[in-house]
């Protein structure tokens, strides 16, 4: 049998408009993302093990219910880093430019790490406890985008 | 564990980049063959577990086109999302049961399908990380990786040791992927940067492949040419990726200890005379030599440079060439089982590590490692 040879295609729709996925994250993302607007940080203290999750998430590792809303700063130390060489992923990115610096971040106050891009960064300057600042944009949307990028301090 | 349930038959199929044959007959390709190694029919077998993924296949409820050839048809069947050392596990607990005799296990996917480390993006948190972009099978695993190097101290040139060994230790296993005899140190560090600091060759080729191994019961292993026993077995989940330390491998080192208790392992790096882990990029054999009490936490480096861990060395990893030499997703780690059983049998050819008694094999599921499962094995 020759599998490889020959690709048949075959019409068909899925009507994906008509789930309602249900996440207790995108009642609580609201809130978070609202505060973004006012260029503020805001997560969720467990009340059992006292881990601040940012973004919130309303479940915890401990089996209890995270619920107190505390405000985090927009200043951070580098967890981890990489930057991207060259290489295709997927089709989607090509990367032949400057190499993208992704850091993971640790706001001040928060327990958990955000995924952030260094903006205007050597790879050689970046490093494991590093601190950086969030660049917001002028006017914040109010989207997880605001603080997409951040600067080295 | 006590004799209680024993590998007595595994098959792998010889792993391609673009294999002629579905899904569907690779599964009947490695159950026959597994078969076949054990000395049994089909309708020896009582229960079967797949393990399979819907995101590596691109379609949901994918797994059920492998009931059939599996042998499972009319049978106790069931299936499991994750690696097939996960399946195994399952398989294990079945037996354990006392309702079923012997188990068939299949691991299975073809990455020749899709676009190599992209079905890893669905793996990720829904909400913010798929949406940013930012992550994916890669770019996580450099950053599990720079955050062990920094933490430790660990070179670019030690991790590239493990590649260097692996993909040698793969040219003597012909049913490996990426042969490379001879692979100095140098030409790891000279392969094509994917994320900073992993290279192409760090990194496991995409793979289209099975596995499968057949588990027996105490009474009917004993009967069988050559059980190989499970000592122990230990199994840990940890946190999401952003929720944890990424420069340790936390739930490796408590599925090992729990494993170790089962089997008595008080001293692995002198108890265990080989390993087969499933390091899906190179600087996780370093972390896995830690985690697994081969060495003290941060010595992973050094322990590579000692040596101890070539396959004519003192403590054996990854004779078969690992995850690095052949990395069809879901049968990888049950592909360590096999491994691991063939050594102690006896039967692994030009890899073969003369004197294994005691084998250990690891299997794991998630990004940055996060889900971790251990066997012990031994003949007598």
């Amino acid at each position: 049998m020759e599998y490889k040879e020959e690709t048949t295609s075959i019409q068909g729709t899925w009507p994906l408009e008509q789930w309602r996925w249900k996440h207790e994250t995108s009642v609580l993302a609201k809130k978070f993302l609202e505060a973004l607007k006012d260029k503020k940080i805001i997560g969720l203290k467990c009340p059992g093990c006292g881990l601040v999750y940012v973004p919130p998430k309303p479940y915890c590792r401990c089996l209890s219910i995270p619920d107190e809303w505390v405000e985090v700063k927009d200043t951070a130390v580098i967890t981890t880093y990489t930057f991207t060489g060259s290489w295709s992923f997927g089709g989607r990115l090509e990367g032949t430019g400057a190499p993208l610096v992704i850091a993971g971040v640790m706001y001040d106050g928060s327990d958990t790490q955000t995924l952030a891009i260094l903006d205007g960064v050597d790879p050689d300057d970046v490093a494991v406890g590093k601190r950086t600042r969030v660049k917001w944009p002028e006017n914040p949307q109010g989207g997880i985008n605001d603080i997409m990028h951040s600067e080295l301090i | 564990m006590n004799k209680e349930v024993a590998v007595i038959g595994y098959a792998q199929t010889l792993y391609e980049e673009d294999a002629d044959a579905s899904r569907e007959m690779l599964t009947l390709r490695a159950a026959r063959e597994a078969l076949v190694s054990a000395g049994l029919k089909r309708e020896d077998v009582s229960t079967v577990v797949t393990a399979t993924n819907d995101y590596l296949d691109g379609r949901t409820i994918s797994n059920m086109r492998t009931v059939e050839p599996s042998g499972a048809s009319q049978k106790d069947e069931s299936k499991v999302e994750m690696d097939g050392a996960f399946a195994a596990l399952y398989a294990i607990m079945r037996i354990l049961s006392g309702f079923h005799d012997v188990a068939m296990v299949i691991g299975v996917s073809l990455a020749s399908v899709y676009a190599t480390y992209l079905p890893g993006i669905m793996i990720l948190d829904p909400t913010w990380d798929r949406e940013r972009g930012l992550l994916n099978e890669v770019s996580a695993a450099a950053l599990q990786a720079n955050c062990y190097m920094r933490e430790y101290g660990v070179s670019d040139e030690q991790i590239a040791s493990v590649s260097a060994k692996n993909l040698d230790n793969a040219a003597r296993n012909p049913l490996a992927l990426r042969q490379m005899p001879g692979l100095s140190v140098e030409q790891v560090l000279d392969s094509r940067m994917l994320y900073s600091p992993i290279r192409e060759l760090n990194a496991w080729p995409a793979t289209d492949g099975a596995c499968a191994v057949v588990l027996a019961s105490g009474k009917t292993a004993a009967k069988a040419e050559k059980p190989v026993w499970v000592k122990g077995v230990g199994l840990c989940h940890d946190s999401y990726l952003t929720e944890r330390p990424l420069a340790v491998m936390e739930s490796l080192k408590l599925a090992a200890e729990a494993c170790y208790k089962q089997a008595g392992i008080t001293d692995p790096a002198s108890q265990i005379d080989l390993a087969e882990i499933h390091e899906n990029f190179a600087h996780e054999e370093l972390m896995a030599y830690e985690a697994l009490g081969f060495c003290e936490e941060g010595k992973g480096g050094e322990l590579i440079e000692s040596g101890i861990t070539q396959i004519d060395g003192g403590l054996p990893v990854n004779a078969s060439g690992g995850a690095l030499g052949a990395n069809a997703v879901c049968a990888t780690g049950l592909a360590r089982i096999a491994e691991a059983a063939m050594q102690v049998v006896g039967e692994a050819g030009d890899h073969q590590v003369p004197g294994v008694k005691t084998a250990l094999a690891h299997g794991q599921s998630g990004p940055c490692a996060q889900d971790n499962v251990v066997f012990i094995l031994g003949g007598d």
